[in-house]
């Protein structure tokens, strides 16, 4: 499981890969939410990469959303595999976290 | 003069050997990220093997009965392989001869690791008490869940195996007027006494049937009232996800709401088939002020609905292969099972068939008969 957080001219692009699962997220936890959360601004998660989310994943996810949302920040999620699109339709994530399919689009999403 | 006649001088050595004879080596089992057990390696060291008298018993069929022995020599631990089939490794490295195992190293037996930690004894003394407090917390979960009912016009069987770190995982039946009857499963995102502990808060307001002004035989008017009580804010940042259904014996009919939750199955008593009771709902306690919806279906005689948490499928197998619901509704049909004692069978099968490892979430799992 690795993360690369980049700054892409006042968005931040968060690249997850592997598996998020209970063990991977126990150790990605903080340095994802240090990542992304101080910097307070329009984030989109990569998650072409990631082949696997548990639900400990998803709170990592939806903690962060609801966190930039209190600072009038937006998260969109891009690129997810059909395996991890339907953990998230199970879950209507979606209803809470928009998912898009490219990162373009993810962009398009955070900056409207 | 005098002064340094009184000075006690301590060497670096002496100061490191001081430190050491407050340590002790541990092997700690790791499972998904977390210590399992722990294991202190004494003068008489450690046996590792998948029966007895191993001193560590691993209920792994990778592991050969009599695997490997970890030794005290001196001030460090020792590993040798007693030949083993599939070999004993540290930090990767096949053990062939007697080999020292560094602190901080990984010994992999089987599909199983264990840590070397060379804590104080006040550290283990700290840890142990965690462990203790977890126990009594998993024992407090049990005592809210419902009795088995093996006779009558529902029947209920279960079962409820709390991981190593506890997950948040509770379940539930109970009667709302004569004829009617309600099931749930809650499943707080989470481990630790934390999210125990929030499954209970949830479960007694369950329990009492004391959620305001919502009548409770309405699921989706249920998961709305639970959604703006338990909203993550105010919880310390957890939610959870819940199936709940009413069971009305008059009509048969079955009315349910999942809120972020997998569904549950309807299996006729012929166990042909598994049909998925599922509402696309929101998470609870995700988003305040959501809409939630409920569907409904009418029980066939002698049908079944079986409520489970994720951990019970959400599994790695032995070919590596992660699973999906869709293995385990596999497994629910199979036409080969007697049927007897299901939940216990469902709980063997899905051990036998995960990498131990992956098994690092509660296993919760309550079948419930209308006859």
């Amino acid at each position: 499981m690795t993360l690369v957080i980049t700054d892409l001219s006042g968005v931040t692009k968060a690249e997850l890969s592997g598996r998020l699962d209970t063990a991977n997220v126990n150790e990605l936890e903080l340095k994802f939410s240090a990542g992304v959360m101080p910097k307070s601004q329009p984030t989109i998660v990569d998650l072409t990469q990631v082949t696997f989310i548990a639900s400990l994943g998803i709170r990592m996810l939806l903690t962060a959303a609801r966190g930039l949302s209190r600072r009038g920040a937006k998260l969109v999620m891009f690129g997810a595999n059909p395996a991890v699109i339907e953990i998230f339709e199970m879950s209507a994530l979606s209803d809470i976290i928009p998912v898009v399919p490219t990162e373009a689009d993810a962009i398009a999403a955070v900056s409207g | 003069m005098a002064e340094s006649e009184q000075t006690q001088f301590v060497t670096r050595a002496d100061a490191v050997n001081h430190i050491k004879g407050d340590r002790l080596h541990c092997l700690e089992l790791l499972n998904g990220g977390e210590v399992e057990s722990r294991h202190i390696v004494g003068p008489l060291g450690l046996k590792v093997g998948r029966t007895a008298p191993a001193d560590v018993v691993l209920a792994d069929t990778e592991v050969s009965r009599s695997h490997c022995l970890i030794a005290l020599k001196g001030e460090d631990l020792y590993v040798s392989d007693l030949n083993s089939t599939n070999g004993t490794f540290i930090d990767g490295t096949r053990v062939s001869s007697v080999v020292p195992l560094p602190v901080g190293s990984i010994l992999q037996v089987g599909n199983r690791a264990f840590k070397h930690e060379w804590r104080t004894r006040a550290e283990i003394a700290h840890l142990n008490e965690s462990d203790h407090e977890l126990e009594k917390a998993a024992s407090y979960v049990r005592a809210l869940l419902p009795p088995k009912i093996a006779e009558g016009p529902i029947k209920v069987d279960w079962i409820y195996k709390p991981s190593a770190k506890l997950g948040g995982d509770a379940f539930g039946i109970g009667q709302l007027g004569e004829n009617l009857y309600v099931a749930y499963l809650v499943d707080v995102a989470g481990h630790g006494t934390g999210a125990a502990m929030h499954a209970v808060a949830i479960m007694n307001q369950l329990r009492q049937r004391s959620l305001p002004n919502t009548e409770m035989a309405r699921p989706e008017l249920v998961l709305s009232t639970l959604n703006e009580l338990f909203q993550m804010e105010d919880h310390a940042g957890l939610y959870f996800t819940i199936w709940y259904g009413v069971y009305d014996a008059r009509t048969r009919r079955l009315e349910f709401a999942s809120g972020g939750h997998h569904p549950a199955y309807l299996v006729p008593a012929d166990r042909s088939e598994a049909i998925p009771l599922h509402t696309r709902n929101p998470i609870i306690g995700a988003m305040p002020a959501m809409m939630f919806r409920q569907g409904g279906i009418t029980v066939p005689q002698g049908a079944s609905i079986y409520l489970f948490s994720d951990g019970v499928f959400e599994i790695i197998d032995t070919d590596e292969r992660q699973w999906d619901i869709t293995d385990l509704i596999e497994l629910i049909v199979d036409p080969s099972a007697s049927g007897k004692d299901e939940p216990q069978r469902l709980y063997d099968t899905v051990c036998q068939r995960a990498e131990p490892s992956t098994m690092d979430d509660d296993f919760s799992l309550m079948i419930v008969t209308f006859e």
